[in-house]
């Protein structure tokens, strides 16, 4: 594995509303990926070893015309796409972007047609295409082209040959923009409260929530209707849960528990966090999305969230928007953060596989590192990425500090099972409304972790 | 009628106004803010930025999106409206054998969530040929709109006046010229009715070409708004630019046939 640090594949954001269904349509695809896949004609039944094609690290020279289907709202995919092509101009790419809820529910499905897209996005629940042979398996390409030492986090697109489990079996893609979670705060508030910021230690910044209390102030902006506590509480596990234990959950290894101490203290934290006040009390009514604009627009001085929110709270807040990276149990412990990313992968059906694969290993090159900064992502290539100055200066710093600490960490509700998403957006609402005890609460996520994994 | 009274029905009217108004007027609002500002609830617009209808027009690709559904709507509502009617006559008007139970199984279409299906029917597409094709989704949309029509059709026919139709046997019409000749003439609203109530489930329609339609450019109007719905931030503006785009037909539309659809919607509550 690659010395850089680890990364999960994409956190829930806003949009939750139609988890629901979405996790229905995810479930019945896989039911039915997994059961019509030899009977249905047009699709290949391809065993999930199976790679279309020698493997080559050529790249064609006729011209070849490659669909990308996506939901990365950034300018990061059309970028990358436009430098490949102008590199290697045979190659014409006909992207299909779909924005993030409708690219959810119905990717698994478009990856199944009989004439998928070769490139698609990777996003959480596609590993239920992988038993069906419908991804191609990238082992041949990644030892080809030496996938290991140029990008992080290959680990969080390995699956198993059923797809259950995360980080072992064979390779399916890899990362274009990576990104992470830390502390953003209202420098402006910060000064007239007489904060010192960073803080160093979680206790540190406890105490400057109580001082903004004290104040008058809400201390930390969350909005909890679609599930955004989770990046506290996200954040709060990388820092009181061990590495191992967290990662055996958030991958869905067989046996592995969230009822451990280090869970609990996090979930204590989130509890106290909100009985203390400082987290809004009507918490559960705001979604992700608001809780950022309404940071952004100078309500409350710190905000928990990833550097997707960046552009949104530097464009508010201007020269107050402040950042620092999640402070840790003590001030002289490494960095443990939560981050995710946009995978990319290739259709096991594609006629240019070779294609589809130079353009993957294109993403972690030195040209790309810039088109995936300026994208407000962290690029594979972390020490080619541009020197910014400002909010997004500090979160290169972050960046590079959690990279050099190897310190990230996925988040556990992305790939432990494929519903875990609702469920702990449901247990956090609980927890948070008062509903649910911590013990109640781990039982909680516990619960749908076992059902899943012992069937 | 004391003040109190007479005062009651226009307040009533007043608050149901403000429901529906309110919201509209933060959409309208909302439409003209900067694109990419941050809303969280009603605000008043900082000048008037008509171009996001521009730019939510171009970026979705809306003109393509329009001619999509505007095709499917050509294609759904004058065939669906059809079938609904000869379906709803033969039910109401004549001895079907299995008349009660086919009309009974129609109903549980009714029941039947349209996310329930979606997935069967991509596959039966699929082997078809038919997926990523308008003409696949016109026939779902024909078939999932089958069971309303038929039982607003058949509710029509079976509260017509029994005589009109002896009238017009003894005069020897056959039933099909019973239908067309002297029941449809009478059924203009209830038929208005139904076909602008096609066209508005047809526009809004977003699940089935969704599912159905890989190629984003070949999907219909509700399907450009998911473009401005990132991973992780919403641009209000122009998503409410672009949800006017989508709903603005629909409106023409229902204002168009605004007298017919409400004589409709009333003739049943008469006749009961």
């Amino acid at each position: 594995m690659s010395p850089l640090p680890r990364t999960p594949l994409s956190p829930i954001g806003r949009g939750f509303s139609r988890r629901a269904l979405l996790s229905g349509l995810a479930a019945a695809g896989a039911v039915t990926v997994a059961g019509c896949s030899s009977l249905t004609p047009g699709s290949s039944a391809a065993g999930s070893t199976a790679s279309a094609g020698p493997v080559s690290t050529a790249v064609p020279s006729d011209p070849v015309t490659l669909t990308v289907a996506d939901a990365d709202d950034t300018t990061m995919t059309q970028g990358l796409l436009d430098a490949f092509r102008a590199k290697y101009p045979n190659v014409t790419f006909k992207r299909q972007y779909t924005g993030w809820d409708d690219y959810l529910k119905s990717i698994n499905l478009t990856m199944s047609a009989a004439t998928p897209p070769d490139i698609a996005q990777f996003t959480p629940g596609m590993q239920n295409l992988v038993p069906g042979g419908l991804l191609l398996n990238a082992d041949g390409y990644a030892t080809a082209y030496g996938w290991s030492s140029k990008f992080p986090g290959l680990d969080q697109i390995t699956f198993s040959p059923d797809g259950k489990t995360v980080g072992t079996g064979s390779l399916y893609g890899v990362p274009g923009g990576l990104s992470f979670e830390g502390v953003y705060y209202n420098k402006q508030k910060a000064a007239r409260l007489g904060l010192t910021t960073p803080a160093k230690t979680v206790d540190e910044l406890e105490a400057m929530f109580a001082k903004a209390k004290a104040a008058g102030e809400l201390p930390l902006v969350v909005g909890n209707l679609d599930g955004g506590l989770n990046h506290p509480f996200n954040e709060l596990l990388s820092v009181f849960l061990a590495p191992a234990d967290r990662e055996a959950w958030a991958f869905g290894h067989s046996g592995a528990s969230i009822v451990l101490p280090g869970a609990r203290t996090a979930a204590e934290t989130i509890q106290r966090w909100v009985t203390k006040g400082y987290i809004s009390s009507n918490v559960n009514g705001i979604s992700d999305n608001d809780a950022t604009a309404a940071f952004a627009k100078g309500q409350g001085v710190f905000r928990i969230s990833g550097n997707w929110a960046a552009a949104a709270v530097g464009k508010g807040l201007g020269d107050n928007a402040g950042y620092f990276t999640m402070p840790q149990a003590t001030a002289d412990a490494k960095i443990h953060t939560t981050g995710a990313g946009v995978y990319y992968c290739v259709s096991a059906k594609t006629k240019s596989a070779a294609a589809a694969a130079a353009f993957l290993d294109f993403v972690g090159s030195a040209d790309a590192a810039p088109l995936t900064a300026k994208a407000g992502f962290m690029a594979p290539k972390a020490d080619a990425m541009p020197s910014q100055a400002g909010l997004f200066g500090s979160l290169l710093t972050g960046w590079q500090a959690t990279v050099r600490d190897q310190g990230l960490e996925p988040f556990i509700q992305n790939a432990s099972t494929p519903t875990m998403s609702d469920t702990l957006t449901n247990a956090l609402q609980q927890l948070a409304g008062g509903k649910a005890t911590v013990d109640q609460f781990l039982a909680l996520l516990q619960a749908d972790f076992d059902k899943y994994h012992q069937q | 009628m004391s003040l109190p009274r007479r005062l009651a029905a226009p307040a009533v009217l007043t608050l149901f106004l403000v429901a529906v108004f309110v919201p509209f007027l933060s959409l309208l609002s909302a439409s003209i803010q900067p694109a990419g500002t941050p809303l969280t609830g009603l605000e008043a617009p900082h000048g008037l930025h008509l171009e996001n209808f521009g730019t939510a027009w171009s970026k979705a690709g809306f003109g393509r999106l329009l001619l999509s559904s505007g095709l499917v709507a050509v294609a759904v509502v004058p065939a669906s409206v059809l079938f609904a009617t000869l379906a709803g006559y033969a039910l109401a008007t004549m001895e079907v054998p299995g008349g009660r139970k086919i009309f009974g199984y129609l109903l549980l279409g009714l029941a039947l969530p349209a996310e329930v299906t979606v997935i069967p029917l991509y596959y039966d597409l699929r082997a078809l040929g038919l997926t990523d094709t308008r003409y696949g989704l016109a026939l779902v949309e024909i078939a999932a709109f089958m069971p309303f029509g038929t039982f607003w059709m058949r509710s029509h026919f079976a509260t017509m006046p029994t005589g009109l139709i002896e009238a017009a046997r003894l005069d020897g019409a056959t039933s099909w010229s019973t239908l067309w000749r002297i029941l449809l003439p009478n059924s203009r609203p209830a038929v208005t009715t139904l076909g602008v109530l096609y066209f508005v489930w047809c526009w809004n329609q977003f699940l089935l070409p969704l599912i159905l339609i890989q190629d984003p450019a070949r999907r219909t109007a509700p399907a450009g708004l998911g473009y401005f719905t990132g991973e992780y931030n919403v641009d209000i503006p122009s998503l409410a630019a672009a949800t006017l785009i989508v709903i603005a037909p629909v409106v023409a539309i229902y204002l168009f046939f605004q007298r017919h659809f409400i004589r409709g919607v009333l003739d049943g509550a008469l006749k009961g």
